[in-house]
């Protein structure tokens, strides 16, 4: 082909003739290269092409916002109530409001910075409205529940509303593993309320009961009452759905369900993190990678609460890879995190996000020899705290690992 | 140095350049959370209030008992230890590096009653009192209360001013904030970082829909376009919206009692889209015009090339009225396959890009702010700095008309390939006035959807 | 309040807790726990229980193999 003259096509020099191939070539290095470009091209076209029938596809597609961050309106929020505040500090009220929105802020980001804020402000409302201040006690109830404070925010239950306190039976319960208490809340809650929330926990409950076809049962019935707005609702809902596919062996449902989950709120962090624990199963690992990168991305400056279980797939994938070193690195990375909030001798002992487990698992997925007998000792002291099947298998892998195999089987 | 080196060189500076800019955007490196800390600051105009929950142990020399918190009577008792620890370790100061006095006391949720705390709680509540003599304009937060050798101690703040709230995360190698600054507060190299950012912004934003691209695009595919139209086309569009952003601005920072700039937008739409309209349908009558006189002088277009190409022992005499009906005993017929090189080409028309109308153009493409754009400027404002506002405004829709640039000038490009296209399709005969008809469309549907917007208020 | 969904009943809200609540005898369905639980057994020279575990893995998850176990605990949602 005959290159064509600059005078013929009229441009004067190199430089807007780079500007014309180069300007191009630059922004779609931009945009193609930035972690969520690749979930939003799908979010969107999943949008077109949902793979999934009723009633696991969203059914409120019209009602769907442009923008589905609730950390705008938050911020909002915080403002609104810290400036009321700043003019008269003596309401306790507004204290409790603020404190109602770090803690959604809270579980929205997965960052506790603002739990400690939550908690706090909570502390304040208290102080300037002791009586009739549910909002605040149950505040404290929560945050008291998500540093796996379970018997502390049981104890603060029993102050709160009945339907406030019953949901958190629940979920206290559960993680403790006392299972039938937990059923009678789920089953008391699910009368009072009829909620897509209330069924899912006792889907929840039914789950570890070992009772599958009522688990399901429950989540169709939370799927048919599920109601349009309420998006981290619909979202949670569909990755537990999807977590319980998960561990059936149906793969490729339970990852349209996390993706339905993220087409409803892009970023979400329990979603990507699952998604990406189903393409490392399959042996993807690049495309487990970029989902782990996008939840990094979607943490903003700030690590998250699975932060340290992103680390933990990402030190996996490089371990798959044949790269020791990187996969230490990264587990180096994530046992950092973890051991800042664990106590450091069993006499402090004081539960903080429950990271005793977690850390356990590293040490025993890391396979040094010499951190097994640490994940022993961490985990004999997570069982005074909590019985529940997940927390007893992690201890038997432990006593596996260390050869104490009665024990284990015990 | 030779072109194909040049051009190398150039590509790579060019990528370098969005590595750069990339690396400027993409997520900051995973920041580790340990000794969690929190602050709520409200800055006011002579004071700033600092509420502090940190780790008790920090201040473990404060707290008496031992329990791990400081209640009010231990605050009150170590007040001037507190204040004097908590000085060095954060520092807030005006920009002529004052400090403000500092007092320190006790917060209320200090004192509450163990029965309504769950766990033993490890940290304390301390509000610290910033005061200055005069009011102050801007300020810088020196944090640095972070225990020994803890690498992932963290931060979170929240800073509210003048009703906006802005988080910021403290860490052991971040440890400074300017909060409302001034120009000098800023580097030079930190601006030029802002301005490549909004740049990078304002081009992906264009990306987005709207923004004219499917205009622009629809308009020089159908003209005889050079590059000097794209670009000039591209400066009315930059240009344009720089003055709507900021005249809207002006009317949400002055007028808003009375406008309010979400009612704007509509009108300004709904005139864009008119604008639009109407360029489409002058596009699509003149091509049509164009268009059919070609068809029709095709006829005899084909004798007047045969004068040219084949020149023959008899005489042409004929007009265009002549038909087809001849006895030259030519072997060649009268259809578009003459047989010998055309010097033009069936595609592009005929018709010249005039000036008006690239101008015409550029205002509908930007006469609609982007409010993201608008957003950009207000905060500056807000922040006080008007200057610099205005320099990323400009930077952002410079980036938004770049990637119109881009489209224009592969666009024309591109057009030599067009000579290329099997020149006997009518789909390709019927592109320019296919494309007028897609920009007259699109107007259309702006302005529907902009009447829409006006019927709901 | 929503709609009953459909051919739901209540259930009894005052059901009286069972004697033994225990959470070691949880009847869980974690095919990663009871590959576990195999491996342990096999570990201990039971092959009878060892086989019905795996069996009961198997009849869970047909699909439950080395990278399941490997990424069991790599997921969010169903425990606290």
């Amino acid at each position: 082909m005959e290159t064509p003259s600059p005078s013929r096509l009229g441009l004067p020099n190199l430089w807007i003739r780079s500007l014309g191939i180069g300007l191009p070539l630059t922004i779609a290095l931009l945009i193609g290269s930035q972690p969520s470009v690749y979930t939003q091209l799908q979010a969107t076209t999943q949008a077109w092409f949902n793979p999934l029938a009723e009633p696991y596809r969203y059914p409120f597609n019209a009602s769907l916002p442009r923008n589905r961050s609730a950390i705008p309106q938050l911020r909002q929020e915080i403002a609104f109530y810290q400036e009321r505040i700043q003019k008269d500090a003596q309401r306790g009220l507004d204290y409790a409001a603020l404190a109602l929105t770090y803690l959604r802020m809270a579980r929205t980001t997965g960052q506790g910075h603002w739990y400690l804020l939550a908690e706090q402000t909570a502390q304040q409302s208290l102080t300037h409205l002791p009586f009739d201040n549910a909002d605040a006690q149950l505040v404290l109830a929560r945050v008291a529940e998500a540093k796996h404070d379970f018997p502390g925010a049981l104890r603060l239950a029993e102050q709160l509303p009945e339907r406030e306190a019953i949901a958190l039976a629940v979920t206290s319960h559960l993680a403790m593993g006392q299972l039938d208490e937990a059923d009678q809340a789920a089953t008391q809650l699910v009368d009072a309320t009829l909620s897509a929330n209330a069924f899912t926990l006792q889907a929840l409950v039914q789950v570890a009961q070992g009772k599958p076809q009522e688990a399901l049962q429950s989540f169709h019935y939370a799927l048919e009452v599920e109601e349009p707005g309420e998006l981290s609702n619909s979202a949670r809902l569909r990755t537990t759905l999807g977590r319980f596919y998960y561990e059936q062996g149906r793969l490729e449902l339970a990852t349209d369900l996390y993706q339905e989950a993220l087409r409803l709120l892009p970023g979400y962090q329990p979603a990507l993190v699952n998604l990406a624990q189903v393409k490392l199963r399959q042996g993807q690992y690049n495309a487990a990678d970029r989902l782990y990168q996008q939840a990094i991305a979607m943490s903003d400056t700030m690590p998250t609460l699975y932060q340290p279980t992103v680390l933990r797939g990402q030190a996996q994938i490089q371990k798959q890879r044949g790269n020791p070193a990187i996969a230490n690195r990264l587990w180096q990375e994530a046992e950092l995190l973890l051991r800042e909030t664990v106590p450091t001798t069993p006499s402090t002992a004081q539960p903080s996000f429950g990271h005793q487990r977690e850390l356990a698992r590293l040490l025993l997925e890391r396979g040094n020899p010499g951190d097994r007998t640490e994940a022993v000792a961490l985990m004999q002291q997570e069982i005074t705290l909590r019985r529940d099947a997940p927390t007893l298998a992690t201890y038997a892998g432990a006593l596996a690992a260390t050869e104490r195999w009665q024990e284990a089987q015990g | 140095m030779n072109n194909k080196t040049r051009r190398l060189i150039t590509l790579g500076l060019l990528t370098c350049f969005a590595l750069v800019v990339w690396l400027g955007m993409a997520s900051p490196s995973q920041a580790h959370w340990a000794d969690m800390a929190a602050a709520e600051v409200l800055v006011g105009e002579r004071h700033t209030q600092m509420t502090l929950t940190f780790p008790t142990g920090l201040a473990a020399f404060a707290d008496s008992d031992r329990n791990g918190q400081l209640s009010a009577s231990e605050v009150a008792e170590h007040r001037l230890e507190l204040r004097n620890f908590l000085a060095q370790q954060i520092r807030i100061t005006d920009t002529d590096n004052r400090q403000g006095t500092l007092t320190v006391k006790a917060t209320d949720g200090a004192t509450v009653s163990s029965s309504a705390l769950t766990a033993p709680n490890t940290h304390s509540t301390l509000t610290l009192n910033y005061a200055w003599a005069a009011p102050v304009k801007g300020l810088t937060i020196y944090y640095d209360l972070f225990l020994p050798e803890v690498s992932t101690a963290s931060c979170l703040t929240t800073i509210l001013q003048a009703g906006q709230l802005k988080t910021f995360v403290f860490t052991p190698n971040r440890r400074h904030l300017a909060i409302a600054p001034g120009l000098g507060d800023y580097t030079l190299g930190g601006i030029l970082l802002a301005i490549a950012g909004a740049l990078a912004w304002g081009a992906l934003h264009s990306m987005s829909p709207g923004h004219g691209k499917s205009i622009v695009g629809a308009y020089l595919v159908g003209e005889r376009a050079t590059a000097k139209h794209a670009l000039f086309l591209a400066l009315v569009t930059t240009v344009t919206h720089t003055i709507g952003v900021f005249a809207l601005g002006i009317v949400t920072l002055f007028a808003a009692n009375y406008i309010l700039p979400e009612q704007l937008y509509p009108w300004l739409s709904l005139v864009s889209g008119l604008m639009v309209a109407a360029i489409g349908f002058n596009l699509f009558r003149s091509r049509f015009k164009l268009n059919r006189n070609r068809r029709s002088a095709h006829s005899h277009h084909g004798h007047s090339h045969h004068a040219h190409e084949h020149p023959h022992d008899h005489a042409h005499g004929h007009s265009h009225d002549h038909t087809h009906d001849h006895t030259h005993g030519h072997a060649h017929g009268h259809s578009h396959d003459h047989g010998h090189t055309s010097s033009h080409s069936h595609v592009p028309s005929d018709q010249p890009v005039t000036w008006r109308s690239l101008l015409a153009l550029g205002i509908s493409g930007g006469l609609v702010p982007c409010p993201a754009a608008l957003v950009l400027l207000l905060s500056s404002i807000a922040l006080g700095n008007v200057g610099i506002g205005l320099l990323l405004l400009v930077a952002f829709s410079v980036g938004l008309a770049g990637v119109l640039t881009g489209l224009g000038l592969l666009l024309v490009y591109a057009k030599h390939l067009f000579k290329r296209v099997p020149t006997h399709l009518r789909l390709v005969k019927f592109l320019p006035v296919i494309s007028a008809v897609g920009i007259t469309l699109i107007g259309f549907g702006i302005s529907a959807r902009a009447l829409v917007q006006i019927s709901a208020f | 309040m929503p709609p009953t969904p459909a051919h739901w009943q209540p259930q009894s809200a005052g059901k009286r807790l069972k004697g033994d609540s225990r959470g070691d005898r949880l009847g869980t369905r974690n095919p990663a726990i009871l590959y576990q639980a195999a491996v342990i057994e096999q570990a201990l020279d039971r092959p009878t229980e060892a086989q019905k575990y795996f069996q009961q893995v198997k009849a869970i998850d047909p699909t439950f193999d080395v990278h399941a176990q490997q990424s069991a605990y790599l997921g969010v949602g169903l425990e606290f």
